[in-house]
């Protein structure tokens, strides 16, 4: 069968046609095999630009005339490969060739779709794969943001959090101040009972204020990841008051601690972190006001919890349930998804924060809600049990004085005026001799010039460091017992070991028994 | 939308206006990184609010900034990873705009939520053609006009894009350019 096609036509049906001429010479192409192949002219053999392969035997292509039989022609330069049917025309031999997808999957930068026959599979093929590559190439730039603006965020939050840690600081200084203050004034008020429990209210509240700030020190220490043993029952009892103060004044926290005794290991700025986190999104379930229960218990830990061992045991699980509005499915299934919110304002950091909190120790954490049912997030924690911590190094709670020396000697340490000037004027109350410093360098002079018993020295102050000041102390003068202050635990900080440590802001009784603790103390006999 | 076309308005703000406008934007907007992913679906509503606060920041009225957003998305596309696309889909303004919806046809492929337009030549002389365009959405014709103002610059063809009082199927735009 003869066929004869407009040569227009032929161009847009098989734009890699071939026409041969009876002795197997080239006389016409299509639009692709003259881009794909510029060397090609009329009058070239075939076989000087192809390999015919596939289907002709000997590569006799007019064998296969008028059958069905395909076969392919692979270029000599570039190894492109083309497939297609050959059909008889009055110049001689038609092959109707497309290109192999083997060709483009492989190079696909060079094709268009003119190269094409309208509707071949080969187009949305080559389409799809380009796309993919297109999009695989985005995925790889959008991961790389991601990461980006999640460690901006990070860096945002490390800042806010070092400066509300110097804020609280100084703001724990001041309650110190007023602390110690109403103190004295108790004193001096002794007959008027309607001043002294004004007084008693202003006290109260300052230590109210007093823990909440205790709590923003320990959140400040954002990049403080260390893992240590944290007994759990006691952090949430620490921090209650600050847990108030996030869930506002009219969301009502309850508390039901059940697991007394057991600790986990876990960096305490995380665990206090997740709570605060927590308790925020409870906040924000319930504008128009509801409960909070914080909750702990003892439970099994399912094994081969994400990062735990593969032996079930025993986990801390803290729970905290809102009576909010509760999430939808769709909103749920993404809750723990990093840069995930429903908040116009939130940066999505919250619960994905809470669950690698808990990976990170070992644990897992979990949520169950529904609309209308409020929302419970649990948090799982390997538990174990607490080490036996000696309560001695609660010097405050121990004995009796005993009035061994007379008007002993202390060497105060602060720069802050106003807490020197009431803790100067309390210890004179109580019996000691009094010398204030507002600097290191003239507690220096002072060492210097006569002995002291006691040196009661704060510890962060302005370009000093009071254990550097006990350290050199100590030096100068080998028998003197030191008592540092500060808001401030100084954790990794060198201290010897019988030194001691006072709080900030100062409770008076536990001063007072302190000193009389280093001064009659086993180490403090002379 | 597609994450995509957010992206490629963050682009344009970036490379005219500089960060800390598009930062301006994305807090007026509401919006962030995570809106930013080429193949996550996003409501309408979600781009029409970035396209909006946009045009408030940039004070433009909307129709403007559209656009241009239209023309710039054709050399954002050309710079990107969709640059293998556009190469493929024509390499002269007649067969790229007669190879369009093939083409969109193809990306639906890999983005099954997409509501694609279509385009047709509905009649082409020299330096003159008559597109049809027709779409599920509506008030993007701006965008639109923009778009083959940006195929003109990417053929390296000097010409005007208006819209045309409609026939029957859609909406139509005339382009006229010189051939020289
Ligand atoms: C690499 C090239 C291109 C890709 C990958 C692409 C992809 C897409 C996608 C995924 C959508 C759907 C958006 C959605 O519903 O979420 C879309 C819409 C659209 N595309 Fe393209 N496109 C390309 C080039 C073009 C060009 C050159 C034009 C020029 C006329 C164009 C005109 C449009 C229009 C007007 C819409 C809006 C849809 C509507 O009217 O509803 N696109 N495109």
């Amino acid at each position: 069968m003869q066929i004869e096609i407009d040569e227009a036509v032929l161009r847009v049906l098989f734009p890699a046609f071939l026409i041969l001429d009876g002795s197997g010479r080239i006389r016409e192409f299509g639009p692709t095999i003259a881009r794909r192949f510029p060397t090609i002219a009329s009058g070239d053999r075939i076989e000087t630009h192809f390999t015919i392969t596939g289907g002709a035997p000997d590569g006799d292509l007019s064998a296969l005339v008028d059958s069905s039989q395909t076969f392919t022609l692979v270029g000599q330069v570039d190894e492109a490969r083309l497939v297609g049917m050959v059909l008889r025309c009055s110049a001689g031999l038609l092959l109707t060739l497309r290109m192999s997808p083997e060709s483009f999957l492989l190079d696909s930068s060079d094709y268009t779709m003119a190269d094409f026959a309208p509707g071949d599979p080969a187009i949305h093929g080559l389409l799809l794969l380009s796309m993919q590559r297109a999009l695989l190439d985005e995925q790889r730039t959008v991961v790389r943001e991601l990461a980006k603006e999640r460690q901006s965020s990070v860096d945002l939050l490390d800042r806010v959090s070092r400066v509300a840690g110097f804020m609280a600081h100084d703001f724990n200084n001041f309650l110190s101040i007023i602390k110690l203050t109403s103190d004295r004034m108790r004193i001096e008020l002794r007959d008027q009972p309607r001043l002294r429990r004004m007084l008693d209210i202003i006290k109260s509240t300052a230590a109210r204020g007093s823990a909440i700030t205790r709590s923003l020190m320990t959140l400040s220490h954002q990049r403080d990841d260390t893992r240590i043993l944290v007994a759990i029952d006691d952090m949430i009892r620490d921090n209650i008051q600050f847990f108030s103060t996030i869930a506002g004044t009219d969301v009502q926290i309850k508390v039901e601690l059940a697991a007394p005794g057991l600790v986990a290991e876990v960096s305490p700025v995380g665990a206090l972190n997740s709570l605060v986190n927590l308790l925020m999104n409870a906040r924000d379930a319930m504008p128009e006001g509801g409960w909070v229960t914080i909750r702990t218990q003892v439970r099994k830990l399912p094994a081969g919890a994400a990062g735990g061992s593969d032996e079930p045991g025993d986990c801390i699980s803290i729970e905290v349930a809102d009576t909010g509005k509760g999430m939808e499915p769709e909103v749920l299934a993404k809750a723990f998804k990093p840069l995930f919110s429903t908040k116009p304002s939130g940066n999505g950091l919250g619960l994905a924060s809470v669950l690698d909190f808990a990976r990170e120790a070992g644990g897992d954490a979990c949520i169950d809600s529904a609309p209308g049912r409020g929302t419970k997030v649990h948090i799982l924690l390997p538990a174990r049990i607490a080490p036996d911590v000696a309560a001695a190094h609660e010097p405050g709670l121990a004995g009796p004085h005993a009035g061994s020396a007379l008007a002993p000697t202390i060497l105060l340490v602060d720069d802050e005026p106003y807490a020197i000037e009431a803790l100067a004027e309390l210890l004179e109350a109580e019996g000691y001799a009094v010398t204030a410093c507002e600097s290191c360098a003239q507690a220096l002079v002072e060492l210097a010039s006569k002995p002291f018993r006691i040196l009661l020295t704060d510890i962060i102050m302005p370009g000093e460091n009071g254990i550097a000041l006990a350290e050199a102390a100590c030096r100068m003068q080998p028998g003197l017992k030191v008592v540092l202050m500060s808001g401030f635990v100084p954790e990794g900080q060198s201290m010897a070991e019988d030194w001691m440590f006072l709080r900030k802001p100062i409770d008076t009784a536990i001063l007072t028994s302190m000193l009389r603790l280093a001064l009659d103390g086993p180490v403090a006999a002379e | 939308m597609y994450g995509m076309i957010h992206r490629a308005v963050r682009q344009m703000v970036l490379d005219t206006r500089g960060e800390a406008t598009w930062a301006e934007i994305e807090r007026a907007a509401g919006l962030g990184p995570a809106e930013m992913i080429s193949a996550e679906v996003y409501d309408d509503e979600v781009t029409l609010k970035l396209i909006g606060a946009t045009a408030e920041i940039l004070a433009e009225p909307v129709d403007a900034l559209l656009l241009a957003f239209g023309r710039y998305w054709i050399s954002f596309a050309e710079r990107g990873s969709f640059g293998r696309i556009l190469d493929f889909t024509g390499t002269d303004l007649v067969s790229f705009i007669g190879n369009l919806d093939n083409m969109h046809q193809g990306v639906q492929a890999v983005m099954p939520d997409a509501r694609m337009p279509s385009f047709q030549l509905v009649d082409a002389t020299p330096g003159r053609l008559i597109v049809s365009y027709a779409s599920t959405r509506t008030g993007l014709e701006r965008f639109v006009e923009g778009l083959l103002l940006g195929l003109l610059d990417r053929f390296g063809l000097t010409g005007s894009v208006s819209e045309r009082p409609a026939n029957g199927h859609g909406r139509q735009f005339l382009l006229t350019y010189s051939t020289t």
